[in-house]
């Protein structure tokens, strides 16, 4: 379909929509309209130019660079700013092309050979070669622990060479499998040497040329970040849709902390798509003609893990009883909805090396109650058990919106769960004194590096297990240096296993991300890490 | 007291009230059971597990290894110089980011309390000049439901029924004046409440006056009498109570700012408190300090040209 019989279509449907709600009335009009236009959307051609508004949940607090980043926002905007070496396939997990067309991992998963495509430029024009390569990678290890985003996944880096302009060979004094996915997020984007060199904080405002289909006009804290289509960009990822210069003359990120205030920007049609979506507004959503963009999220299913340095470590029946007890799907049905899904194993279900574990996560409260009973944990006046004159008390530290519940099911068993509030500063401070019994976390990441990361007792950096030396590093050290896929599968299957049968990863519930999609906004996409993809969209004038 | 004498007590004094907010909120900050450093390497929200030794190493590198004292002292000669240091967490300088969110902030407290002025005197007077009870007491019971509404929510329906439904208004961001009008109305609602209440019963009583009789005895219309006499007079209580309106006003920001994801002072407060951007909040305080300080020294130095009969006595604070 062409474009002009686009334009010839839509004030149409508008209108069909406007005399519906005179019809009807003046809150549902509206409806009809958009969704037509929405849903023939799907053949049409795209139209290059115009701007693009999408709603973040939040500013990027304060900083654009994407290595010293772990929050999602901000990793949202500089996927679009800088391209990565790799990609991931959201679908297979597979990694695919991106600005390497080829690589080779040697045997022992220590060194890894990159032959990056001819011709990409960054946009100071500087050609992305393998010096640039080299350059990035060292600056991310000089960050040192500010590089909270990419950090943890170049651990035992020993240093790039550079082979020739084209190839490029990166070295490890470990087995890091990981590392090749880990290239394909946000968080290893490429950027240009001249401005590798420069502070930390001076590339947090984002002055840096990229390498990605857009380029940033301007960051505003609070307000915006304005980027423009990057002229001359011919080098998208294999998972592209076309070819060329991204269609959209700019991009603008909004931040837009008020969920309501999202859905309605979205309904009423003043932003193209907005980020996290509620589960409350999803049905205003779609009444009102938008659609919804979900994704499980990859990584680590939200989880309770037991701090192996806490009293719980000497108590395998009573983190054995949590297990029984959490009953995920009630937390699925009462807070998160429909869009999660109930428990099946450590990793979520999207994540490359997941396997299906829900027997063993099945409901059980009897089971709890009993591994207590033979513990020697008793029910006391209050019911809540004891031992020895000691309450069975949990000391969680826990930032999600089901912790009532949960809170509920414990007693139930005889658990008491005394609710915790720390911001985030008292909470850094409480990990970092092993001020806790359970950490309770979740992380995007789709590779089951993320079981190594909190598990090992050698890779420290996400610790929050604060893990002791036992089997398990010998399983994650298998996971970790298997290069084959399929092999490294039944490794990480293994490594899901043992802290599902020792309950050291007790799973919550496989969370998700919902963006709303407005009608006019077409081709936005989701990118391994579920992170949005803005080069193949596309905004119906 | 002289005229010079009087100005250098009351600079002295403003000079006083900006260091007690400085060392006060130093003070707080520092009791707090936090860590700026890992507060920084935190960013994200989640508690990070840091290496002691690097966090250490950070530490050493902001100063925070130092004791108390001495990070005091440093940071007030620093702020004696304009510099408030950079925030923890992204390392801009605070003086900058407050600086960039000021003039929006600015415009949307003069809007709002342009908006709240003309309301209250158009509602006060028209309560006072009324000579029916019920429109007198239905325009007074006005007052205390705007001070009762929430602005959280009131922000939430303008922005359903005039941005989402009717389309007049952006539901956010800073651009044109357009973008101005709700958020102005939001925050104008609880301010215009305050004046009218306070204007009502100050025009109310000095409508009592013997001196307003006289003006009616010589034959004024009750407008003019309402104008020339009665506002001039009925509106120095509410002079007095401006330090507390521009402070009602910044606080109300924050909620107002961040409804209508608006740049700004409040929106920033609430970030770096959120986070514990110590150095950030601090620098807040201290604005806000200084704007309190600026407001009253004006508000006194208006009074005379209001009511003539004051500058003929000396002010005491």
């Amino acid at each position: 379909m062409s474009p002009h019989r686009l334009r010839r279509r839509r004030p149409a449907a508008l209108a069909s929509a406007a005399l519906l709600g005179l019809l009807l009335s003046a809150c549902s009009g509206g409806a009809a309209g958009p969704a037509t236009t929405s849903s023939a959307s799907a053949e049409v051609e795209p139209v290059a130019g115009g701007t693009y508004i999408h709603a973040l949940e939040a500013d990027p607090l304060g900083c654009l660079d994407a290595p010293q980043q772990r929050f999602h926002v901000a990793l949202n905007i500089t996927r679009q700013l800088a391209d990565s070496l790799v990609d991931q396939d959201p679908e297979t997990g597979e990694i695919v092309p991106w600005l390497a067309e080829s690589w080779e991992i040697s045997e022992d998963a220590k060194t890894f050979t990159f032959h990056l495509v001819e011709g990409a430029t960054f946009s100071d024009d500087l050609p992305i070669d393998a010096a640039a390569v080299k350059a990035n990678l060292d600056r991310i290890v000089a960050l040192g622990p500010k590089a909270i985003g990419a950090g943890p996944w170049i651990q035992g880096y020993v240093g790039t060479t550079v082979v020739d302009p084209q190839t490029v060979t990166v070295a490890f004094d470990r087995p890091n499998v990981q590392f090749l996915q880990a290239l394909s997020g946000s968080w290893f984007g490429l950027i240009s040497p001249a401005d590798t060199g420069k502070s930390p904080e001076e590339l947090c405002t984002g002055t840096y040329a990229g390498s990605g289909p857009f380029t940033l006009t301007s960051y505003t804290k609070d307000q915006d970040a304005v980027l423009a289509k990057r002229v001359g960009y011919d080098w998208p990822s294999s998972l592209a849709a076309h070819d060329g210069e991204a269609y959209l003359d700019t991009l603008r990120f909004t931040f837009v902390p008020e969920a309501s205030v999202r859905s309605g920007s979205v309904t009423s049609n003043q932003v193209q798509s907005v980020s996290l979506v509620t589960w409350q507004d999803e049905a205003t959503l779609t009444a009102a003609g938008s659609t919804l963009l979900t994704a499980h999220q990859p990584g680590l299913t939200e989880s309770w893990i037991p701090n192996q340095q806490s009293w719980l470590a000497d108590d395998e029946p009573v983190r054995q009883a949590i297990r029984y007890a959490i009953n995920s799907q009630e937390i699925v049905d009462t807070v998160y909805g429909p869009t999660y899904a109930s428990r099946t194993a450590p990793l979520n279900s999207s994540t490359p090396g997941y396997t299906d574990l829900s027997d063993e996560l099945a409901f059980d409260p009897d089971k709890a109650r009993q591994l207590m009973e033979d513990d020697g944990w008793k029910v006391g006046a209050d019911g809540i058990r004891e031992k020895d004159g000691t309450r069975l008390t949990l000391n969680v530290i826990a930032s999600y919106t089901d912790l009532e519940i949960i809170q509920q099911q414990l007693k139930d068993v005889g658990i008491d769960y005394p609710i915790r509030q720390l911001d985030a500063a008292a909470s850094s401070k409480a990990v970092a004194a092993g001020d806790y019994d359970i950490y309770a976390w979740t992380m995007t990441r789709a590779d089951p590096t993320v079981l190594n990361a909190l598990y090992s007792s050698t890779w420290t950096s996400l610790g929050y297990a604060k893990a002791n030396p036992s089997e398990l590093d010998d399983l994650l050290a298998t996971q970790e240096s298997t290069v084959d896929a399929t092999e490294r599968a039944a490794a990480a299957a293994a490594v899901q296993e043992y802290v599902v049968d020792n309950a050291w990863n007790i799973p919550i519930a496989d969370r998700a991300w919902t963006y709303g999609i407005g009608p006019s906004s077409h081709g936005l996409r989701l990118d391994g890490e579920t992170k949005l993809v803005f080069y193949d969209a596309w905004v119906q004038q | 007291m002289s005229l010079i004498g009087y100005a250098a007590r009351r600079l002295g004094l403003a000079a006083f009230v900006v260091w007690a907010a400085f060392t006060t909120t130093f003070a707080i900050l520092y009791l707090l059971p936090s860590d700026p450093i890992l507060t920084m390497l935190n960013r994200g929200g989640e508690g990070a597990n840091v290496d002691p030794a690097a966090a250490a190493a950070l530490r050493a590198e902001y100063g925070f290894d130092k004791p108390v004292i001495v990070q005091y002292l440093t940071r007030l000669g620093a702020a004696l110089r304009g510099d408030l240091g950079r925030s923890m967490q992204n390392g801009q300088p605070v003086v900058t980011t407050i600086v960039d969110a000021l003039p929006q902030t600015a415009v949307l407290a003069a809007t709002a309390l342009a908006i709240a002025v003309v309301v209250s005197s158009l509602l006060a007077s028209a309560a006072v000049l009324t000579g029916s009870r019920g429109l007198r007491h239905a325009l007074l019971s006005l007052p205390p439901l705007g001070a009762a509404i929430p602005s959280f929510w009131l922000g939430l329906v303008l922005l359903q029924v005039f941005s989402f439904r009717l389309g007049w208004f952006p539901a956010t961001g800073n651009t044109g004046w357009q973008s101005l009008v709700l958020p102005a109305v939001t925050l104008a609602v609880p301010t215009a409440a305050v004046l009218t209440q306070v204007l009502a019963k100050s025009l109310g009583s000095t409508w009592e006056q013997p001196f307003v009789e006289t003006a009616r005895a010589k034959g004024l219309p009750r407008s003019t009498v309402h104008l020339r006499h009665v506002v001039r007079n009925g509106a120095i209580p509410t002079l007095t109570m401006v330090a507390i309106i521009i402070g009602n006003t910044l606080a109300g920001a924050v909620v107002t700012e961040t409804v209508f994801s608006r740049v700004g002072v409040g929106r920033l407060t609430q970030s770096a408190v959120m986070s514990q951007d110590i150095p950030l909040v601090q620098g807040v305080v201290v604005l806000s300090a200084i704007v309190f300080v600026v407001v009253n020294l004006a508000a006194d130095l208006v009074y005379p040209v209001v009511d003539p009969r004051i500058a003929r006595v000396p002010a005491t604070v």
